[in-house]
């Protein structure tokens, strides 16, 4: 094999190293990664703090966001007039008889 | 596979339910799975013996059972779909509960479709004892999950309250910084958040005390256990909803004597102003 070839497969192999450690993601620059994960956390954060059931923004307690909030409550004590009668069904349940 | 691998099949997927309600339904699996060999060897005994069935006999038989599995099914599917409402439980318990539910239905539209084809006597008689042998695991399970939704619920509207309760803080804070009279409010803000620390803790106890339960299999000593949890359960959801309604005055009574406050605030400040200007 000439010095030619062997140069020629030299470069192509380590263009072919470089490729693959791109395409895994090694050369991502360590600031770009954090970037990211603090964006990811921030979502996640957000959506677990986000209002439940109506309720209005927990840092707005103006008298339209206690109203909306109120409201919101009363609904889920209505609701829960449904689970207190599914409760009571199921404890007074009877199979047909067979 | 056999009728005996059927009736396997349907008990063992019932006690699935029970392997699903973890972790605070950890001994009711134990017991269920415990109780699971007695009710196949049961039936079996049963199928063993040569049944004659008259063609009206068999149609009342298939009949009633038909009726019976048509009504599990539809209460087991009322029942998922409230499962997938439960806002303070986790996704994976959720699914769990979710899968086993309905993998009991199938089951159950399963053994139906078996029925209606079936034209042996012997094989209706073993595949009805079947409901009914797997019934004692179903009753238990239905009100032990209606139990925890409802409890779930108060413990959602707990968390509204209290959400609700540290606006009401803020606002009272502000008015008492302003020289405002809060004394009233902040009596009844902290009533409030006792309700809530109540309902929260008795929702809480509901779930223990029906979790654990395990099918009586005729028993009467643990049916009566049974009933006398079930019972304990539900007066533990019954005082946590009476500590919410009475949250929800309390509600009402700070909003109220807010306004007041406040008012006076902005009329004593106004007066102040129409006194400095005035001088």
């Amino acid at each position: 094999m000439s010095t030619v070839s062997k140069w020629i497969i030299g470069i192509l192999c380590l263009a072919a190293l470089g490729w693959l450690v791109w395409w895994s993601g090694w050369l991502k620059k360590p600031a770009t990664q954090t970037a990211t994960d603090t964006t990811t956390q921030a979502t996640t954060t957000a959506e677990n703090n986000a209002p439940i059931n109506g309720m209005s923004a927990n840092n707005d307690a103006s008298d339209t966001a206690i109203a909306q909030d109120t409201a919101a409550i009363d609904a889920q004590l209505k609701a829960y007039s449904t689970d207190s009668s599914d409760v009571d069904s199921s404890m007074n349940d009877k199979q047909v008889t067979q | 596979m056999t009728t005996m691998q059927k009736i396997a099949v349907l008990l063992l997927t019932v006690f699935g339910f029970s392997m699903a309600l973890a972790p605070a339904f950890v001994s009711a699996q134990t017991g269920a799975a415990a109780d699971a060999s007695v009710n196949v060897t049961t039936t079996g005994a049963s199928a063993g013996v040569g049944v004659q069935m008259s063609a009206k006999a068999m149609a009342d038989a298939k009949t009633r059972a038909d009726k019976e599995l048509d009504r599990r099914v539809q209460a087991l599917t009322s029942l998922n779909a409230r499962v997938q409402a439960m806002q303070k439980v986790t996704d994976t318990f959720k699914t769990s509960l979710a899968t086993n539910i309905d993998t009991q239905i199938s089951a159950f539209q399963a053994l139906k479709t078996k029925i209606d084809g079936e034209t042996d006597g012997t094989t209706i008689k073993a595949d009805v004892q079947s409901i009914t042998d797997s019934y004692r695991v179903y009753a238990l399970v239905l009100p032990q999950i209606r139990i925890a939704a409802a409890a779930d619920r108060e413990v959602t509207i707990s968390f509204m309250m209290q959400t609700l309760g540290n606006k009401l803080a803020a606002r009272i804070q502000a008015a008492s910084n302003a020289g405002g009279d809060v004394k009233a409010l902040t009596d009844t803000l902290n009533d409030f958040a006792t309700q809530i620390s109540t309902a929260s803790t008795k929702a809480q106890a509901a779930v223990e005390v029906s979790a654990p339960l395990a099918p009586d299999n005729g028993d009467k000593d643990t049916m009566a256990k049974n009933k006398a949890a079930l019972a304990e359960a539900r007066t533990d959801l019954n005082a946590s909803h009476t500590a919410l309604v009475a949250g929800r005055k309390d509600i009402d009574t700070i909003v109220k004597a807010l306004v007041k406050v406040e008012a006076a605030v902005r009329a004593s400040a106004t007066a102040s102003s129409t006194t400095t200007v005035g001088q």
